[in-house]
């Protein structure tokens, strides 16, 4: 029975070798064994639903619909972790609302998004609550269609016209069960291996959760867990970006509790290099804090240049021994 | 090969999977030899750096190509038009460009110093990566150039152990040879050495005497361009390449009064007999650097200039070379920068002669 496979452009069938790298090829998913089928037929014929688990396509990037952005060019690949109820979702939609209005000019500007029906599915609640106060949930909660694949949200912004640069971001849209889990269990590392290559990494907290003193002490134990078994089962590079985004402070008058500063104090003393706490409001309910609060820091802590060290100062030993010596002739 | 390739493919696919990495190895296998290394180094330091825009014209030629060939005699369904994988590309690139500096193959001659030194040449005045995994990537294949350069200057300058005479021989005839064979091997070994302590002499005295001998004017009393220039070539002449490490203190140090200033104010300052002194008297050498104005942007622009007259060159440099000329650094950064590229014409030109045989 020959090979053959779903997807146009694979020649398996004449060389045998997958397009996707699978080994053995008969572990494809899009392989297909049906003989006589023709390639003009296979061509044509809706991917199965295995291949991605998108099931509307333009939702959510799965891994493979990643992995063919960030071959062709750089992505940055942003973890946003949190737990149930944390505002994840909600940020990354204020995000693009406020990329989408321009709000976050000068410095970005929306350059588009792979993932457009994605974030109008998720707004449709913004758009339709009733009344004058905000509804009690804004985005639904996040599911995945498939429960060990991640999901990405994109989003392009063109960095200040001054030095034009288009930034790839794919953003994980992952159920806070996800995060909950980890914390549980080192076992849950698994499936979050991914993030080790991320160029950064959003911890969510809600502010109201880590200002209350019968919570506080909880929140910042789960999150030193998290934080530990991120550096140690999952093996996120310490010198990656972490945000320690305290979310729903309009309901704190947009300051930081004091308890952030001890999360990224945590994170320091774990070896995160790279730590910025930001209060956010992505919705408020507050007339005095601006909706979209702290975001635009929240991309500048992420979106750090990577800068090759230039030790202009350092002399070498040699150098130094010649200093003393031509020290020595001038005085003597 | 390299244990961490693995790792690095992180920045092509968040979960590369075993298949991918053993294909992409075996392609690295195929460009990291010397054959593919002579003949696309230039072309591939290149694409690592500047991606398609700045080398357009290599999309459908040999330098690109070759990669895509490589990964498709592994993986055929690999597309052809290289923007489709195009940081794939770049990638494989970089790591084969690393590859072969790390475990160069056996008798290579001295292909990988000149692919370090052209690599430290391009690389080491763009300092900044707004891509933080691309970047560090960059920054190891400099490391590795740096350290494989600084070995090489290391042993070369090692003072050779002079051989015993080992005369044998039944008759005449053969004694004669011996006694030539062994008398040519101590002759080698004491140039050798003289050679290093001739260096040393010179270095030493140039050093104290702060003064260029192409121009005829100490250092202090040259401007800042001039001095920049004409200190870097002076001691690219002086010095056996690849230079010692301190080379750059030692012209750090003969330029420190000299003050931070952009390349459009330096170049101002620079006199044509200075900008001469960058120009490479091989012809093959000076066709690379017409091709490829990235790869030694400064020796690029000291021929445009001379060329021209000086006509206005910033936006034309600014295009081909994607560097700022109003960017500002001290004027030690730009004579290092003309020093990098003095080794790296240097050793491209005794490489390819000793490549001809010549």
């Amino acid at each position: 029975m020959g090979l053959v496979c779903t997807l146009a452009e694979c020649t398996v069938a004449h060389t045998g070798k997958c397009l996707k790298s699978h080994s053995p090829v008969e572990t494809c998913p899009n392989l297909s064994s049906e003989q006589g089928v023709s390639p003009s037929v296979v061509a044509t014929q809706a991917p199965s639903l295995a291949t991605t688990r998108t099931v509307y396509p333009g939702h959510e990037l799965g891994i493979d619909q990643a992995e063919a952005i960030m071959s062709a060019r750089y992505s940055h690949l942003i973890g946003v972790l949190g737990e149930v109820g944390t505002g994840k979702t909600c940020m990354l939609c204020s995000l693009y609302l406020l990329a989408s209005c321009g709000q976050l000019a000068p410095q970005h500007r929306f350059a588009g998004s792979h993932t457009l029906p994605g974030y109008e599915s998720r707004l449709r609640d913004y758009r339709k609550w009733p009344g004058p106060l905000l509804p009690d949930r804004i985005t639904p909660h996040t599911e995945l269609a498939h429960p060990r694949t991640p999901g990405f949200l994109h989003l392009a912004l063109t960095a200040s016209p001054e030095a034009p640069h288009v930034y790839d971001l794919l953003f994980t849209d992952l159920p806070g069960e996800w995060t909950s889990d980890l914390i549980k269990s080192a076992r849950w590392a698994e499936r979050l291996l991914f993030l080790r290559r991320a160029d950064g990494l959003v911890l969510t907290f809600r502010a109201n959760q880590i200002a209350d003193k019968d919570t506080r002490h909880s929140q910042i134990q789960s999150a030193r867990i998290l934080l530990q078994r991120l550096r140690d089962s999952v093996g996120l590079v310490r010198d990656v970006p972490v945000v320690i985004g305290v979310t729903r402070c309009d309901l704190s008058g947009g300051t930081l509790p004091a308890a952030a500063y001890e999360i990224a104090a945590t994170a320091q003393n774990l070896g995160f290099g790279n730590v910025a706490t930001i209060a956010i409001a992505s919705f408020s309910a507050d007339p005095k804090v601006p909706s979209g609060l702290g975001l635009g820091d929240v991309l500048r802590a992420l979106l750090t240049t990577s800068t090759q060290s230039l030790s202009l100062t350092s002399r070498t030993r040699g150098v130094r021994q010649f200093d003393i010596y031509q020290h020595q002739v001038a005085g003597s | 090969m390299l244990p961490e390739i693995p790792d690095i493919y992180l920045i092509v696919t968040p979960e590369p999977s075993d298949a991918f990495i053993s294909q992409r190895k075996e392609a690295i296998k195929l460009l990291a030899t010397d054959d593919a290394m002579r003949e696309h180094f230039p072309a591939w330091i290149e694409f690592v750096h500047f991606g398609l825009p700045i080398a357009a014209a290599e999309t459908g030629s040999s330098g690109v190509s070759a990669i895509v060939q490589a990964i498709q005699a592994q993986q055929p369904s690999f597309p052809t038009d290289p923007l489709e994988r195009l940081l794939d590309l770049r990638v494989t690139a970089a790591v084969s460009l690393l590859q072969y500096l790390v475990e160069p193959p056996p008798d290579n001659g001295s292909l990988s110093c000149v692919v370090s030194a052209v690599v430290l040449a391009t690389s080491k005045l763009r300092l900044s990566w707004k891509e933080a995994r691309y970047g560090s990537l960059i920054h190891r294949l400099r490391t590795t150039a740096q350290s494989v350069l600084d070995e090489e200057a290391a042993s070369m300058r090692e003072h050779k152990k002079r051989p015993a005479p080992d005369v044998k021989g039944g008759d005449a005839n053969t004694l004669a040879a011996s006694i030539n064979t062994a008398l040519t091997a101590l002759g080698r070994a004491v140039a050798a050495n003289n050679k290093v302590d001739r260096e040393e002499l010179q270095i030493l005295w140039w050093a104290f005497g702060r003064t260029s001998s192409r121009l005829q004017s100490a250092y202090a009393d040259l401007s800042a361009g001039d001095a920049a220039i004409a200190a870097a070539a002076d001691l690219a002449n002086l010095m056996l390449l690849p230079p010692i490490p301190a080379a750059s203190d030692l012209l750090r140090a003969t330029v420190e009064t000299k003050p931070r200033l952009s390349l459009t104010n330096l170049i101002a300052q620079a006199s044509l007999k200075a900008l001469s002194l960058l120009e490479p008297s091989n012809l093959k050498v000076k066709s690379l650097v017409r091709q490829r104005p990235s790869l030694l942007p400064l020796t690029w622009l000291a021929g445009r200039l001379i060329e021209s007259d000086r006509s206005p060159w910033e936006a034309e440099f600014e295009k081909v070379t994607q560097l700022a000329p109003a960017s500002e650094h001290p004027t030690s950064v730009w004579a290092e920068q003309f020093l990098a590229e003095r080794v790296a014409c240097a050793l491209i030109e005794r490489d390819w002669k000793e490549a001809e045989g010549t």
